[in-house]
């Protein structure tokens, strides 16, 4: 009886956990999309008034974020040196943000359009392109927010119940 | 530290900011062709040209050069960042570190009919900086005085080595010269097209001495008057002296009692009549004593030495002041002392 007891309660952890995980990775995922913001707000910034070289206003804004933006603006740097194009390092760093991380492919997507035209045109230009990429990842942001609004909540209560649905079940 | 090899300097500082098919060209060929080279010219649709001081030549082994691959080198050069280089790309130039000058044409966008950026570039043309420590050693006792430095104004045609020789002479005025009994001065540069110092965002990338402050990339007159008021000079230098407005700002500097060293394009002696802006200078009395260039042996000779007040010459002579990128023989050398190189 208490071997059952154990592995209803391991069971119902287990699943439960499940459902808190997905329900984190949404809230982690309205969390970067404003990361993501604020790089390139912190871009614009060294663009603007400290006319930073790209490469240098990468790391710094690196330091800066939380560890999976510092890890995709190191990334970018390391291929620079390596002699890639700006737009090859970015579109690669950017997918393999996007697949270490909880953002979805159209969430990069504001970003990827950025991968031809950054760094090659003068300033003004530079700004009109990242202003417009800041405001397509605002809206990705204000999606993401109600969507994690509407399921977080969901995905913890599937998370438990579908652990005590398998358990009656079972019993 | 002891001079690194030109072909070493090449390797570390201009080849990395070439694309990859061109860099493995660059270090394959021959030690003594990359010790002696000066310019590599990239052109769209036509083949990598190395330039040397006495022919050219076709870069072994590469075709003509693709457009991709052309902006693949502006990218690396602009570290993919032309907003910052805007200013550079409108003078139509960009220094790189190590001082190395990538000068670019292609089409120019105006606005309001000035040049306000380049675009689609077709050429580049990166020279190769080279300093020479020590070039200023032959001409330097004449521009001495009683311990005191004179106002001297360098004159030659185009890469005749004014540039070579003024930031020599800047880099051992700032040091100071225990055999002249000079003690060190204080010397403002103003550094118009970044030719002297080569400055790589502010920092200069040649030897210019340790008294030395350098405004880089202002417009002369405005340059002196500038730092005229902020960095109470001893000396001022400065490049290519052009304009009225140019010797203005040396007339004030000179009545702020600032001594000056500076460079003129002329083709000899003759041309001190000729010349308005030369005539002018001379006519002001602002230079103690005048220094000729020419070719004669080579890039870097010493015609003359006039001095700028009665315009007679002090000595004659040709001298090389080093650092050719060909042995430059020097004849007729009377005294051992100033013959080297």
């Amino acid at each position: 009886m208490i071997l059952k007891l154990l592995g209803a309660l391991i069971l119902i952890f287990a699943t439960g956990n499940i459902g808190f995980t997905m329900a984190r990775s949404l809230k982690r995922r309205v969390l970067l999309l404003s990361q993501l913001q604020g790089l390139l707000q912190f871009l614009v910034t060294e663009i603007d008034f400290a006319v930073t070289l790209l490469p240098e206003a990468l790391i710094k804004v690196g330091e800066s974020m939380g560890p999976e933006i510092d890890h995709f603006c190191q990334e970018v740097v390391s291929s620079l040196q390596l002699g890639l194009p700006l737009s090859i390092a970015w579109e690669r760093s950017l997918s393999t943000l996007s697949d270490i991380t909880s953002l979805s492919g159209d969430d990069t997507k504001p970003l990827k359009a950025l991968a031809p035209v950054l760094g090659l045109s003068d300033r003004k230009d530079q700004l009109r392109h990242l202003k417009l990429a800041q405001e397509h990842l605002r809206q990705r942001e204000v999606k993401a927010e109600q969507e994690a609004n509407q399921n977080q909540k969901l995905w913890c209560y599937l998370g438990v119940l579908s652990g005590l649905v398998i358990v009656l079940i079972l019993v | 530290m002891p001079p690194r090899a030109p072909s070493l300097i090449l390797k570390e500082e201009v080849i990395p900011y070439l694309t990859f098919s061109l860099q493995d060209l660059l270090c394959r060929l021959p030690t003594e062709l990359k010790d002696n080279l000066l310019e590599i010219r990239l052109r769209v649709g036509r083949p990598v040209m190395l330039v040397f001081s006495d022919m050219d030549m076709v870069l072994p082994g590469s075709s003509s050069l693709s457009r991709p691959e052309m902006e693949q080198c502006m990218q690396l050069i602009t570290q993919s960042s032309v907003y910052a280089r805007e200013e550079e790309l409108r003078q139509g130039f960009i220094t790189l570190p190590g001082g190395h000058r990538v000068g670019l044409v292609g089409k120019a966008v105006l606005e309001d009919g000035r040049i306000r950026t380049l675009k689609n570039i077709s050429s580049l043309n990166i020279r190769l900086a080279r300093q020479v420590v020590g070039a200023a050693d032959k001409v330097v006792s004449y521009l001495v005085q009683d311990g005191s430095f004179i106002s001297t104004l360098l004159v030659s045609p185009p890469g005749c080595g004014k540039t070579t020789l003024l930031r020599d002479l800047i880099r051992q005025l700032s040091s100071g010269i225990p055999k002249l009994n000079l003690k060190g001065h204080k010397i403002a540069v103003v550094d118009e097209r970044s030719e002297i110092a080569a400055c790589y965002q502010g920092m200069p990338q040649n030897d210019v001495g340790p008294r030395t402050d350098v405004l880089d990339g202002a417009k002369k007159a405005e340059g002196i008057m500038l730092v005229l008021r902020s960095m109470s000079p001893e000396i001022i230098a400065t490049d290519e002296i052009g304009s009225s407005a140019d010797v203005v700002a040396l007339e004030e500097a000179l009545v702020s009692g600032v001594r000056l060293v500076a460079t003129a394009h002329g083709d000899g002696p003759d041309d001190l009549q000729e010349r308005p802006v030369l005539r002018e200078l001379l006519k002001h009395g602002l230079f103690g004593r005048i220094v000729f260039l020419s070719m004669a042996k080579g890039p870097g000779t010493i015609e003359a030495v006039f001095n700028g007040q009665d315009l007679k010459p002090m000595f004659i002579e040709h001298l090389s002041i080093g650092g050719g990128r060909h042995d430059i023989k020097t004849s007729r050398c009377l005294n051992t002392d100033i013959c080297y190189g």
